[in-house]
């Protein structure tokens, strides 16, 4: 009997104690009532915020249309059309004239008695301007198709391409600065050998400006190329 | 004959985007007359180097549904080289206040309102940063974050971000007196 009793006693404690684990939970639950209420204003405010911002994009959107410039669609074909036509005249033209004076050179080559040093000079000189068209044919190709990159793979050919400038400047550079020096020495030689001052001098004179065309152009490049690869950062 | 009747009814159907893009890049009325040509041209060629196949891979467009999208990205390719251009010329203007007389809508029965808000609007965008301006613009186009992130060649949430931002200095602009 009394392990009975003490069995039904532990049974109505533990009633009891769900009973307050029930009241906690209620409170529980109570307490997360405002909790909810918040997260419920605070959807509410998202929704009311997103559609705010619908309503303001659909507005700017009709704002954005209505700002359309007036375009003049035929004379915008026509001088298209027009532009068009130009750049292909031009790099017809471009081709067609570098043919035409490597077939000459190669006329030369092969059909009039030259001198062993001629010979070698038209020879080096034939395939000039054939290549020289070739490689612009090439450059414009590969701009046109920059045209269709997307906007970042665009920026950064662009800063590319300005680096090489500056690169090909530099080897211009040296190039013109080495000729100087070569023909220096020339001037050395002869007037030293042969006391013939004036066609050297004036040669040294007209090449010290070239060097010093050369060489400002470079300097200005270099100087200026931070702040334009910086540009170009700032529209990525 | 084929390739000058697609090359017409590409202009007279995306001439208004192209001059809507070109407006937003360029404050000066006869700079933006050129770079409508500039992109026209460009459109032209880059769809011949898509039709004759030797683009680069990413750069195609994937038939109609897309033209508009390539359109976009190659107009607004032209307007960033724009930029680029004119800054390098120290005579780039793109503020200023927009000038609605040489727009589609003139009738004086237009909706007066609306009209002063597309000035606000333009004025506005111009102030924006070019990157800013570029995604609320192709955005007020109305393409999705997805294309806008394919035309600039940035990231999805990239673009979420710079929209956001975007809207919130437009609008701080906009309220301004």
């Amino acid at each position: 009997m009394s392990e009975g009793k003490s069995a039904v006693s532990e049974g109505k404690s533990a009633v009891s104690v769900d009973k307050s684990a029930m009241s906690e939970d209620k409170s529980a639950v109570s307490d997360n009532r405002p909790a909810v209420s918040e997260g419920n204003v605070n959807m509410s405010n998202d929704n009311s915020n997103m559609n705010e911002f619908d309503k303001q994009l659909a507005q700017w959107q009709s704002a954005y249309k209505e700002a359309t410039p007036l375009v003049d669609t035929d004379a915008l074909i026509k001088e298209t059309k027009k532009a068009r036509f130009k750049l292909k005249a031009k790099g017809a033209l471009d081709f067609v004239f570098g043919l035409a004076v490597s077939v000459w050179c190669l006329t030369l080559v092969l059909f009039e008695p030259l001198t062993t040093y001629q010979l070698l000079l038209f020879s080096v000189l034939t395939p000039i301007p054939v290549a020289f068209g070739t490689w612009g044919y090439w450059v414009r190709q590969k701009q046109w198709q920059t045209q269709a990159l997307d906007v970042q793979s665009m920026l950064s050919f662009k800063q590319t391409q300005l680096k090489q400038q500056l690169h090909y400047w530099k080897v211009s550079l040296y190039g013109c600065v080495t000729l100087w020096c070569g023909l220096l020495a020339l001037a050395i030689f002869n007037v030293l050998m042969f006391n013939a001052y004036t066609l050297w001098v004036t040669q040294l004179l007209i090449n010290s400006v070239v060097v010093f065309i050369v060489y400002r152009r470079y300097k200005k490049l270099a100087a200026d190329l931070p702040s334009a690869l910086a540009k170009i950062d700032d529209l990525k | 004959m084929k390739e000058t009747f697609q090359i017409e009814k590409l202009l007279n159907e995306y001439a208004p985007l192209m001059a809507r893009i070109a407006a937003t890049f360029e404050a000066n009325k006869s700079l933006q007359d050129e770079l409508i040509q500039e992109m026209s041209l460009a459109v032209w060629r880059a769809f011949e180097g898509n039709l004759n196949g030797s683009s680069h891979h990413n750069s195609g467009f994937r038939g109609e549904a897309s033209i508009k999208t390539f359109v976009a990205k190659v107009a607004h390719n032209k307007a960033v080289d724009h930029v680029i251009k004119e800054q390098r010329r120290q005579e780039f203007n793109d503020s200023g206040e927009y000038d609605l007389s040489n727009t589609l809508n003139t009738h004086p029965s237009q909706d007066s309102t609306l009209q002063e808000s597309a000035i606000d609007l333009m004025t506005g965008l111009r102030q924006l940063e070019i990157k800013y301006r570029q995604v609320l613009a192709l955005l007020l186009e109305g393409f999705s974050q997805l294309e806008i992130a394919d035309m600039l060649g940035i990231k999805e949430n990239a673009v979420a971000k710079r929209i956001s931002r975007a809207r919130q200095q437009l609008t701080q602009i906009m309220e301004q007196p």
